[in-house]
């Protein structure tokens, strides 16, 4: 895969003091790197109260709140960035902090702060790749809540050429959702359901199990053998039940599956992570396409 | 610096263990904090119980700061953590004792009421409330204090035998109760950290099929805990949802996607709940 690695327009002045050769932030990178990010966060916080540098302050409370967005602790990351602007040394990761904050709206599925932090990050002021990342983001964001024009205009704002993301949209515009009330009623018929949704295999399995038991129960009942007959109704209403649910399931995989892939194309692998080589603490994030 | 803890508090609201923590925190702000003592409070305002018991710990081993509020905020964290009352009750015994400030005792006297009055030892309890309540000087855990032993009066009409002058005190406070306090000071129930037992199915299986059979699932959850976790969560609908993991299960380990690597080195791949129910809960 084509990977550059672009770092984010920075940075302040350099700030190397005492307490930033000290082990504490070095422990701290340490376990980030590991992904220890539950503890990493911690030493990142720890580091934070000891030095008295307001940059250093903030860039360790960046890093921290990276650190518990990765562990999936969105509410400590959003604290983590309340702390990082409030110590006054933020200036020098204006970037970062509107990147972090979006990213942490995100998880916490608030769509409206997520949207105002991409549209800051997608300002002509910003790098390009900076853009880049915040309008397939926002482009990501917006199909997830259904609204494909919104997508298609955040691409189409994007300067990078983003044929193939708007590409993996039209595919998804184009296509269809399966509906899962549809699927639940050809679940009446065993394995109908599944096939439906494009899952044949699965159809069938379920198909043969149903018949195997409606045999069974049509024989029992012929010989008279009640008992069996219970027991093998008990299974065979099992199957027949998972045949109409396995309907509505396979259908809502199928839409999600579907609105995964073109999240996917539209986001094209991209990540971001602190840089790794940086001793002292500066906060530095890395974008990968 | 002191942060303003009144505002982050927010977010724990309705969450006893944390009420008097927070009032802790400015009896703490009072006497400047350090950088471990202020990390210390902030994991325990996050409810990040083992990692704020580990930075106690470590700075009680280290010497450095306040030992006494690194013990009671050590014990807080285990309280929230909900460890045995049992174990709890004599840390907060050992800092009451061996205190020598005030305030940290009146807030270790409170923590300890409340576990005496979660065990139902409602004499103890209001020893130790009372202890809080004229000890402190602090606003807030005395109206907690009083508003505990309001509550637990009603509780234990016997108690209020003995206790005339106590409750003459308690009703001069009473004009500044707030209807969140009542809350905040209500009987404290113990912690359901137990997972829920599985149902005689599942038990079934596990206990007499399973053996004979051996392990093959070849699903993180297996399907005895799928069907665990979907009966807990879902009830009924656990058996139609079981019936399509079986019908499924061949295709989702033909695919081979989210592998799991088992401590026993197998392989297993991932078919979480979650990803059959999401829709559920969106209903």
């Amino acid at each position: 895969m084509n990977k550059k690695h672009l770092l984010l327009p920075l940075i302040g002045t350099l700030l190397a003091s005492a307490a930033a050769d000290g082990p504490t932030f070095r422990l701290a990178q340490e376990l980030l790197n590991e992904k220890s990010y539950d503890l990493s966060a911690v030493e990142f916080r720890r580091f934070a109260m000891e030095t008295e540098q307001p940059a250093e302050q903030a860039a360790a409370y960046l890093y921290s709140s990276y650190a518990y967005l990765q562990s999936g602790e969105s509410g400590n990351a959003g604290e983590m960035l309340d702390r990082a602007e409030d110590t006054g040394g933020g200036a020098p990761y204006q970037t970062e902090h509107s990147l972090l904050s979006a990213e942490t709206a995100q998880s916490k599925h608030d769509n409206g702060a997520a949207f105002y932090f991409y549209d800051l990050l997608a300002e002509p002021d910003q790098a390009e790749d900076v853009q880049t990342f915040a309008r397939r983001r926002a482009a990501a964001l917006h199909l997830n809540a259904g609204n494909i024009a919104a997508s298609r205009l955040q691409l189409e704002r994007s300067p990078a050429d983003e044929t193939r993301s708007l590409q993996a949209l039209e595919v998804y515009a184009n296509g269809k959702d399966k509906s899962p009330v549809t699927g639940g009623l050809w679940g009446l018929i065993p394995g109908a359901g599944y096939w439906y949704s494009g899952e044949i295999a699965n159809g069938f399995r379920n198909l043969i199990l149903n018949s195997l038991f409606i045999f069974g129960m049509v024989h029992t009942a012929s010989e008279d053998q009640w008992g069996a007959f219970a027991a093998i109704s008990f299974f065979e209403i099992t199957w027949y039940s998972g045949s109409i649910y396995g309907g509505v399931d396979s259908a809502q995989r199928y839409n999600k599956d579907r609105l995964n892939t073109a999240s996917q194309a539209i986001e094209s692998d991209m990540s971001y992570r602190p840089e790794p080589e940086i001793v002292v603490p500066i906060f530095k994030l890395n974008i990968e396409f | 610096m002191v942060r303003p803890i009144i505002n982050r508090s927010t977010i724990l609201r309705n969450k006893n263990i944390l009420a008097i923590s927070i009032t802790g925190m400015f009896f703490f702000s009072a006497y400047g904090q350090t950088g471990s003592l202020e990390l210390a409070t902030g994991l325990l305002e996050q409810q990040e119980w083992e990692l704020c018991r580990r930075e106690c710990k470590r700075a009680l081993l280290s010497g450095t700061g306040p030992t006494e509020q690194f013990q009671l905020i050590g014990a807080l964290a285990s309280n929230g953590e909900g460890m045995d009352p049992a174990l709890i009750a004599p840390q907060f015994q050992l800092i009451i004792a061996t205190n020598n400030t005030p305030e940290v005792s009146a807030i270790a006297s409170y923590k300890l009421g409340r576990l005496h009055w979660q065990t139902d030892q409602p004499k103890a309890a209001l020893d130790a409330f009372a202890f809080s309540f004229q000890t402190t000087t602090n606003k807030e855990l005395f109206l907690h204090s009083a508003c505990s032993m309001f509550l637990l009066f009603g509780d234990h009409r016997s108690l209020k035998k003995n206790n005339k002058d106590l409750i003459s005190q308690i009703n001069t406070s009473r004009s500044q109760w707030y209807r969140a306090l009542f809350n905040d000071c209500a009987k404290p129930v113990p912690h359901a950290t137990q997972p829920q037992k599985p149902n005689w199915v599942i038990r079934f299986y596990r206990s007499q099929i399973s053996p004979a059979i051996g392990s093959r699932c070849v699903l993180e959850p297996s399907c005895s805990e799928y069907f665990h976790q979907a009966y807990c969560k879902h009830g009924a609908a656990s058996i139609p949802m079981i019936a399509d993991r079986l019908c499924r299960e061949p295709n989702v380990s033909h695919e081979k996607k989210d592998p799991v690597v088992m401590p026993s080195g197998q392989i297993r791949y991932g078919d979480p709940l979650e990803n059959h129910d999401f829709w559920m809960k969106k209903q």
